[in-house]
């Protein structure tokens, strides 16, 4: 490995690099000496190490130097700018009394300011707002290090829906095996809510059950305690807990001797080994973790695949690589076992994309987008009120330039003051960013906030404040540039000739100014357009048509724990009884069970076989899967529109009956009557054989983001009791108000049976389009705000030419010109811009739809008539805001117009 | 007005280098010195932008030796410290001393 390749060329370094290095250092006065130095350290390398090494060291040499080189220009260059700009050898003192004069002339007009501070503060502070989504919610959603090196492993298959939670436990440890030189660490979990008793006061907690190397994949550390280790996985020593900070602190009195103390979970009593770190909840604010217990059983089991594998890339393996190792897992793993991973391939994606809310990025873009427009019409209108005040002073600032107050000093005067200003509104702005953020947190209910990482955590920080100012200062040079090289053209003569009354000296000021408001028009019809989509989903998705009634239906879902309700008679008999006492009480009109209602996080499907049609391995068919009592369709309200609904004789014993979705009926006997027909739902020990098909239902949108009119199979509830038991009760009057009842209506059916969650079909509707609403609100307030400064806009662009103009239209009514003339003439002119501005606003708009219509999951849908209503909105806008510049110009005596000034 | 010269932290250590280094203070040793005792790596523009200003500062003086093959034919450029550089140093040195004096208690000796 050293010299022994090295006989001939010993010490001369790769010529290319040398190169290159004297390229760079050819303006440095120590050129020669550098590529002296690097020569001899590189001859000393050549002895010492091989000399793909050392030519490797020569080359990093010279990255290193192109930087240092690069950046000490720049540090230069910078340093030559400054002292150019701020004329001084300090430039740090010069910049202070510069900002001191600006502020002090800001604050002679404290109106103008305060108008300009506010109109930046809106601007600035639903961008801070925007940016501490992104930040937060896109950027580092997770509070543990090296998110980048972690990668989410999954199976995909037609029939696995949820593809984050889709491995096997058999599946998992050959995975582990094979692809060792890959992961450093690789860990599987499940979720696991459970009743826990023994802390504070019983409580239901969200855990996970994990393998254990769980903590050592996310590099956690115990803040108390230990963490899980392998012998905790053995079965018999499996009943330990890891408490989260949280709960440690809620439920547990924060006592530091808690490692050894036993809680019950489920009936079943656990250990407390330690305590996870503060802020660690990873998965889905989860509060206890265990162990999977490795049982005979449970590591030949290839067909339960419910599990998240979560896996560290080791040090200097890529993601891609890592990636092809585990597709070559998955195809072995399908042909060694064709029956249960035939149709199976596995994956590995990056952290962010396997476990980050899947919309949330797109989402949070648009929102930043739309936050950036309203900045910028905002520092449009900013540049507006600048270039009006620039006019007023334009006498003063002739005079400066005659007395030879060089350029360069006014515009840096100008510039300033809009540093001054930008910087001024940076507070208010984080103000409003902070209270906006807050209302976001409560908005979101706490049973959708654990699947979005890092929402809890919105809020204003230290990258917020500095992505303000930052902002702030960008804002400030590009709304104060303009106006400060307009105002100071030298055009003294006809500035001093005006006696400050200038037309003439302002045309081309005047263009900007129209510009600025045509841009501000043609950016706030894409918002607006966005803003109305948004905001016609979040409707629709609440009171549009559901496929079923949601008002007056309230429902209780309970999970009937396995001892004693493993038999399935005890379970049909439960569900029965809980029908029975809920339709005693007084206002209830209908009341049924299913295993999941509409909804409902979570969903059931089963793949299919169709008789008489051959499953195609390709494409098996599959259906989401709902186990009903006879009432459910009733108590819905869901249409069944062919065969009949399900009976009390539809029993245990009886013809097993189906009822198929119409969305079902199409896919599986399109064209014609499935009535009579049978199918078989695969992977159900419970349900092994065919079924026929006895009636056809009207499609349901179950989950808006997932499940709309999706093929669906009903069973009835009798035929195959489930654990999970959801109760469904249609009410006379307002269904809140049953919510004792029907507490009382289970505790009657099983004293010892909790209800695990309670709530209207409006409230779940509603936490599960939660989202949306939220979004929907958001983009409803930036439009708003873009339409409002919009208006400004024009408002204050017609006033200002309005007095600008006053001497001309007082020649024009003196000539005989009538009031509707000149209201005419300005009204004209506010639609003439807002046109323009519209116009080129349609073209942006058209393309944005698209974008957003995806980003809010296609429940929404464009249409030309919502376009056209904007543009109407957009236009009489512009009516309206010129009405009181026109009102006021067509008021004018001509007299008093011709002797103003 | 050397003895108005106040040396940034980065420009004693360098300084000190340099004497250590005596007859053989070309940049090569003195990054070496810098690194080995000083506990500092510096990048090559760094360090030679830094000794040009000493340089033009007068606190070190340059001349260069013979051209060597292993260079490339090209000389090495050796640094001395100036008695300017030394009165520098020794001001610096004194300021420390009595900034020091009597805080051992609070930041412990060595």
């Amino acid at each position: 490995m050293t010299s022994a390749g090295t006989s001939k060329s010993d010490g001369r370094p790769p010529r290319l690099a040398e190169r290159v290095g004297k390229a760079l250092t050819r303006r440095e006065r120590w050129a020669e000496t550098v590529l002296g130095d690097l020569q001899e350290e590189y001859a000393g390398r050549t002895a010492r190490q091989s000399r793909l090494r050392a030519r490797f060291w020569y080359w990093s040499q010279i990255v290193r130097l192109a930087l240092d080189v690069a950046l000490g220009r720049l540090r230069a260059g910078v340093a030559t700018a400054m002292s150019a700009f701020f004329g001084g050898k300090r430039p740090l003192s010069s910049m202070r009394s510069e900002l001191t004069f600006a502020a002090r002339s800001l604050i002679r007009q404290p109106l103008l300011s305060a108008a300009i501070v506010l109109t930046m503060a809106l601007g600035l502070g639903v961008d801070a707002a925007a940016f501490s989504m992104l930040n937060v919610l896109v950027l580092r959603p997770f509070p543990f290090p090296d998110v980048d090196r972690l990668a989410v492993i999954a199976e995909q298959s037609p029939s696995i829906e949820y593809t984050q939670e889709s491995v096997s436990l058999a599946n998992f440890f050959d995975l582990k095996a094979q692809t060792s030189a890959s992961f450093d660490s690789l860990t599987a979990f499940d979720n696991w809510d459970t009743n826990l008793t023994g802390g504070a006061q019983p409580e239901r907690v969200r855990g996970f059950k994990t393998t254990s190397d769980f903590f050592t994949v996310f590099r956690v550390q115990p803040q108390l305690g230990r963490l899980l280790a392998a012998r905790d996985q053995e079965p018999g020593h499996d009943r330990v807990l890891v408490l989260s900070d949280a709960l440690w602190r809620r439920g547990f009195g924060e006592d530091r001797d808690i490692a050894g103390r036993r809680v019950r979970l489920d009936g079943d009593t656990y250990e407390i080994v330690g305590v996870a770190p503060p802020g660690f909840d990873f998965p889905e604010q989860s509060q206890v973790w265990a162990p999977i217990a490795m049982t005979p059983a449970a590591l030949a089991d290839r067909s339960a695949a419910s599990l998240t594998v979560v896996g560290r890339l080791r040090q200097d393996v890529t993601r891609a690589t890592a990636a092809a190792a585990v597709s070559l897992v998955g195809a072995d793993l399908a042909r060694a076992y064709p029956k249960q991973n035939g149709d199976t391939s596995m994956h590995a994606m990056s952290f962010l994309e396997g476990m980050a809310d899947p919309g949330t990025p797109e989402i949070t873009k648009m929102i930043n987008v739309a936050a950036l427009i309203v900045l910028l019409i905002g520092s449009a209108n900013v540049a507006n009120l600048l270039l009006a005040r620039g006019s007023d002073r334009q006498r003063e600032i002739a005079v400066r330039l005659a007395l030879g107050g060089g350029r360069v000093r006014i515009v840096r005067q100008l510039l300033a003051e809009s540093v001054v200003l930008g910087l001024a509104a940076v507070p208010v702005s984080l103000g409003l960013a902070s209270i906006v953020l807050r209302a976001l947190r409560n908005a979101m209910p706490a049973q959708t906030v654990k699947f979005i990482a890092g929402w809890d955590r919105l809020g204003v920080d230290g990258t917020v404040i500095g992505f303000t100012i930052a902002g702030a200062l960008a804002a400030a040079v590009l709304f104060g540039l303009f106006p400060a090289l307009q105002i100071s053209k030298p055009a003294i003569v006809s500035a001093l000739r005006e006696g400050g009354r200038s037309i003439a000296g302002g045309r081309s000021r005047h263009r900007i100014r129209r510009a600025l408001v045509i841009a501000e028009f043609a950016l706030a019809l894409p918002l607006l357009v966005a803003t109305a989509l948004a905001a016609s989903g979040a409707y629709g998705v609440s009171h549009g048509p559901q496929g079923y009634e949601p008002s007056g239906l309230i429902s209780l879902q309970t999970s009937l724990s396995s001892t004693p309700y493993q038999d399935a008679r005890t379970r049909r008999q439960f569900a029965e009884r809980l029908v029975t006492e809920t339709m005693r009480l007084p206002g209830v009109r209908s009341a049924a069970t299913v295993n999941l209602l509409p909804n409902a996080p979570g969903n059931t499907s089963r793949l299919l076989e169709i008789e008489g049609h051959p499953s195609d391995p390709h494409r098996p068919q599959s259906a989401t899967y709902r186990i009903t009592s006879p009432a459910y369709f009733e108590t819905m309200r869901i249409a069944v529109t062919k065969g009949r609904a399900f009976s009390d004789l539809d029993r245990d014993g009886s013809l097993p009956v189906a009822i198929v979705s119409e969305s079902m009926a199409r896919a599986m006997w399109p064209g014609e009557n499935p009535i009579g027909r049978r199918v078989k739902a695969l992977g159900d020990d419970q349900d092994p054989g065919w079924r026929t098909v006895v009636g056809v239902s009207g499609d349901i949108i179950d989950d808006w983001f997932n499940r709309r009119y999706t093929p669906t199979l009903y069973i009835p509830m009798a035929q195959r009791p489930t654990f999970t038991v959801t109760l469904v009760a249609r009410t006379n009057g307002d269904p809140a108000a049953f919510g004792p009842a029907l507490r009382r209506a289970l505790a009657a059916a099983d004293p010892d049976q909790p209800p695990t969650a309670l709530a209207t079909m409006t409230q779940s509707l509603h936490d599960r389009t939660a989202g949306l609403q939220i979004v929907s609100a958001l983009m409803g307030g930036l439009g708003c705000l873009a339409l409002v400064l919009a208006t400004i806009g024009i408002y204050s662009l017609l006033a200002y030419e309005v007095s600008q103009r006053a001497h001309e239209i007082g020649v024009r009514m003196a000539l005989g010109a009538t009031r509707g003339d000149v209201v005419r003439s300005i009204v004209g002119h506010a639609l003439r811009l807002a046109g323009i501005g519209l116009g080129l606003g349609v073209l942006l708009a058209l393309p944005t739809q698209h974008v957003v219509v995806s980003v809010l999951f296609n429940v929404v849908a464009f249409s030309p008539l919502l376009l056209a209503a904007l543009v109407l909105v957009l236009g009489a806008t512009a009516v309206v805001a010129s009405a009181v510049p026109a009102r006021s110009a067509s008021r004018m005596s001509p007299g008093a117009a011709l002797r103003a000034n | 007005m050397a003895s108005e010269t106040y040396l940034g932290e980065f420009e004693q250590l360098l300084l000190l280098a340099i004497l250590q280094c005596g007859d053989h203070a070309y940049t090569v040793p003195v990054a070496e010195m810098l690194k080995e005792r000083g506990g500092r790596t510096i990048t090559r523009g760094a360090l030679h932008t830094t000794l040009d200003r000493l340089e033009t500062k007068a606190l070190v003086r340059s001349k260069l030796g013979e051209p060597l093959a292993a260079r490339g034919g090209r000389p090495r450029r050796y640094y001395t410290v100036t008695p300017p550089g030394l009165q520098a140093l020794r001001a610096a040195r004194t300021a420390q001393t009595n900034l020091w004096k009597g805080l051992e208690s609070i930041v412990g000796r060595r």
